[in-house]
């Protein structure tokens, strides 16, 4: 196991030097750069020599890649060229706001994806099962964004139940502790925190949920199908165990590797960022930040996250091979 | 959305009990509105983050929008004009020949910080943002709104205090806009001892004179400010002012609708006519002060022959382009600055709608079966061009019936400015959005200069002598006739075709009242009040 392990984090090197030579190469070789999006139409070329230079950005290429690599050995990701804040710091200022909405999105996807894959392929063809894969087909289909703006003026404009946006209402007080909403509810003990939290994280981990939800829901389904025609299932029931037993405890785990699987590449999707529920609802998370710093030119941001998105995956993989050699006894032997 | 009864048949026929849901349905409401306090709380949602607090290194509206109520400077633009009135300076002189402006500060000012604004504070500030040595200055900082906005560099000389209230500021030119580039959001005075306690976070810890205090910045979130209650002058109405960010219009629209911010700009066209017909929302206008037109490259065949430029300008169907493609807030420009400005000519019309005309002139110059060409448009919402694709569209087919064909073109943003400096687009769309309310700040801009690397591909010698003569002289009466000259030339050479100005709206929920708008989106909250 700790060989495993080694082998592994040793991997990740090469490939994290092969993404952050791409990402800067491709960053600085499409046109426009910092200087450009802060002039925006007043650019001319003294002031964007003028800009360049205070950016460090008139350098040759390999000087500006090697005084970034320097940095990113100190552990610095250097500052963003738009704020000059530290992008480590406006990073640790918004993952939380990406974790829990990502957290909240897939609790309900899981659960309600997986349950109703369950349900789906124990009645399959009736109309539980219709049903499941009508909504499924839907929720794959809908474009987020609409369903967003739908969902928040049936919330928040007409009914008036829930806020429109944003992750905690502004007028409230809270100076945070870990960044985390919900854990801060607790340590600080703020009742009024975490339901103002869960009231505007409602309709936003929904409207995220909704693809992973039709794409986990589509694969236990088909997997668990899959496993209940396998001989040790009928096995099972002869034995007369009752069909709960025999789904939950026998199939259900069997069913479980591809589901962990698609569970565990959402997962890496999710927390690099859902930059249109992030738009649509305010969200003050990692994607929408990451994509306006690509459309800024904001050099920094993007290198910065790259990797850490990327490093992001490539622990969500190993964990996800974890998972495989606990659920799967077989696997652990190899 | 109308309340009560129609409501509770609706929810009723859900099969719940009716009292259980209306139950629900009050206590769901409770906590929904912002905490307001007795002044009230006015919250405002905008479409991205400011980038500093510091207003002298920034060049974004929206940092402007939040330092312009923290901050202010020594005089300022006048309710919804571009005429100055005092500000931190109660009156000023201006010597002969224009080069020395002295000026006399309030008494019994002071930062938020307790410490007093005088002529040291000013000299200060001035020194920071004009003197490269100036150690209080981090090396990301760019000055560009002294350097290149007001130019400053190569206009102030030297600034001195004359006594703890009095400053002189001497000029190496006359500058005929120099109050009107005082009174620019970047020209604000921080407090010296704040900035020099803490460099570093200065951009996130604003210090300064005006009716509002900072309180709290969560990027990506909303700035949160307080009444000054120790402000020099009439304090504010507002107990709080709190700045959201809500990137997509929509869905601030949908937030200005819901009730849960109480004002927005960027609203997008299509949702402008719901917001005049919501009576639970005013619409409110800032005065023009920009122009969208079509760019040319003039060292392209056939761009170079005026009569094609002429004929191109002839063939557009503007009055029914602003008609319909500008949700009311467009008006059909004669010209390359808007009426409101110092030399605005009365006497040209601008092009008018003539496509008979447009064809003869093409046949003239030699085009009589017209030519295809590429025609650029920006993929994102500008003021001045609200909706570009869909005038680009029209523009394309009002083309197309004199026999210019037109390939519909766009690129990303950044992209499309860095590609038109290059000039390497054959038509395409731009415009601008003035500063200060002077016509320098737009002609000199477009037509100012001919060098690599600006999109002016006009070499009129006549009209740069002219612009720069303007810039010297401080006789305004002088100043209008060289820029009605200027603005007739262009007319007849036609080198950019002007389109339109527009009126940028803002909404608000109808019981916000007070909200003064300026044409150089200078605007202060310490007027608002809300009726409620």
């Amino acid at each position: 196991m700790l060989a495993f392990i080694a082998r592994r984090l040793l991997e990740t090197i090469p490939v994290l030097a092969g993404i952050s030579v791409v990402v800067f190469l491709f960053l600085h070789l499409i046109p426009g750069d910092p200087a450009m999006t802060l002039l925006g139409e007043r650019a001319n070329p003294q002031n964007l020599q003028r800009v360049r230079e205070q950016l460090g950005l008139d350098q040759p290429l390999y000087v500006q890649y090697g005084r970034y690599v320097l940095s990113l050995l100190h552990g610095d990701l250097g500052r963003s060229i738009r704020t000059n804040r530290p992008v480590l710091e406006e990073a640790r200022g918004r993952f939380p706001a990406t974790i829990e909405l990502s957290a909240a999105a897939l609790l309900i996807a899981i659960v309600v994806g997986a349950g109703g894959g369950v349900l789906s392929a124990s009645w399959r063809g009736s109309w539980v099962d219709h049903l499941a894969r009508v909504v499924s087909l839907v929720g794959i289909s809908i474009p987020i964004f609409w369903l967003g703006l739908v969902l928040i003026f049936l919330f928040a404009v007409w009914l008036q139940w829930l806020p429109p946006d944003g992750r905690l209402d502004a007028g409230l007080r809270y100076t945070p502790l870990t960044g985390f909403v919900f854990l801060d509810a607790l340590l600080l003990r703020r009742a009024d925190l975490a339901t103002n939290g869960l009231r505007h994280l409602a309709l936003p981990a929904l409207t995220l949920s909704t693809v992973p939800m039709a794409i986990i829901a589509r694969m236990t389904r088909s997997a668990m199908l899959e496993v209940l025609r396998a001989d040790y299932v009928r096995t099972a029931r002869a034995k007369g165990l009752s069909t709960w037993r025999v789904t939950l405890h026998h199939a259900l785990k069997n069913a479980a590797l591809p589901v962990v699987t698609i569970v565990g590449l959402e997962v890496g999707f999710l927390l690099s960022g859902a930059v249109l529920t992030e738009t649509i609802f305010s969200w003050p998370g990692i994607g929408r930040w990451i994509f306006e710093s690509i459309l800024n030119r904001d050099y920094p941001v993007v290198q910065g996250m790259t990797l850490v998105v990327a490093l992001i995956f490539v622990a969500v993989n190993f964990l996800v091979d974890v998972a495989y050699a606990a659920l799967d006894p077989r696997i652990r032997l190899r | 959305m109308s309340k009560g009864a129609p409501k509770l048949r609706r929810r009723a026929t859900l099969g719940l009990g009716p009292a259980a849901l209306l139950a629900m349905h009050a206590a769901a409401r409770l906590p929904l509105a912002y905490a307001r306090g007795e002044g009230g709380t006015f919250v405002f949602g905008r479409g991205g983050d400011s980038v500093k607090l510091d207003p002298a290194v920034v060049t974004d509206g929206e940092s402007f929008r939040v330092t312009d109520q923290i901050f202010e400077t020594l005089v300022q633009f006048n309710g919804s004009t571009t005429d100055i009135k005092p500000g931190l300076a109660r009156s000023w002189d201006i010597s002969p020949d224009g080069l020395v402006y002295t000026f006399t500060l309030r008494e019994g000012v002071r930062f938020h910080d307790g410490t007093p604004f005088d002529a040291d504070a000013v000299k200060w500030n001035f020194d920071r943002w004009g003197n490269p040595d100036n150690p209080y200055r981090l090396p990301a900082d760019t000055f560009e709104y002294y350097e290149d906005v007001a130019g400053f560099t190569d206009t102030i000389a030297g600034v001195e205090v004359v006594d703890p209230l009095t400053v002189r500021i001497t000029l190496s030119a006359p500058q005929a806009p120099f109050l009107l580039n005082l009174a620019l959001p970047a020209f604000a005075f921080a407090s010296p001892t704040a900035m020099m306690a803490d460099l570093e976070n200065a951009y996130k810890n604003p210090v300064g004179t005006g009716p509002f205090r900072f309180v709290e910045w969560v990027p990506g979130d909303h700035i949160t400010l307080d009444k000054n209650t120790s402000y020099w002058g009439e304090p504010a109405n507002l107990d709080r002012v709190i700045v959201r960010v809500i990137p997509d219009n929509t869905a601030r629209f949908l937030a200005v609708r819901s009730g849960s911010i109480d004002m927005m700009e960027g609203v997008n066209p299509e949702d402008l006519a719901a917001a005049r017909r919501d009576r639970t929302l005013s619409v409110i206008f800032r005065p023009s002060l920009n122009i969208g037109y079509i760019n040319m490259n003039l060292q392209m065949k056939p761009f170079d022959d005026v009569r094609v430029r002429q004929a191109i300008a002839a063939a557009i169907n503007r009055p029914a382009i602003v008609e319909s493609l500008y949700a009311g807030i467009g008006t059909v420009a004669s010209q390359l600055i808007p009426p409101s400005l110092l030399g605005w000519n009365p006497e040209v019309k601008g092009p008018q709608y003539d496509p008979a005309k447009a064809k003869q002139l093409l046949t003239d110059a030699g085009y009589g079966s017209g030519f295809t060409t590429d025609f650029w448009y920006m993929p994102v919402s500008r003021p001045y061009f609200p909706n570009p694709q869909a005038i680009a569209e029209a523009i394309a087919a009002d083309l197309a019936k004199v026999g210019i064909k037109t390939n519909l073109k766009t690129e990303d943003w950044a992209t499309y400015l860095t590609d038109r400096n290059q000039l390497k687009f054959p038509m395409w769309m731009l415009g601008w959005t003035g500063d200060n309310g002077d016509p320098d700040n737009f002609l000199f801009t477009f037509f100012g200069q001919f060098k690599p690397g600006i999109d002016n591909s006009w070499d009129n010698p006549q009209v740069r002598a002219l612009l720069q003569q303007a810039q010297r002289t401080a006789d305004s009466g002088e100043r209008d006739a060289i820029y009605r000259q200027v603005n007739a030339i262009i007319d007849q050479e036609m080198p950019r075709i002007p389109i339109a100005h527009t009126t940028p709206p803002l909404i608000a929920r109808s019981y916000v009242k007070g909200y003064v708008a300026n044409p150089t989106s200078t605007e202060y909250y310490s007027s608002i009040w809300l009726d409620k």
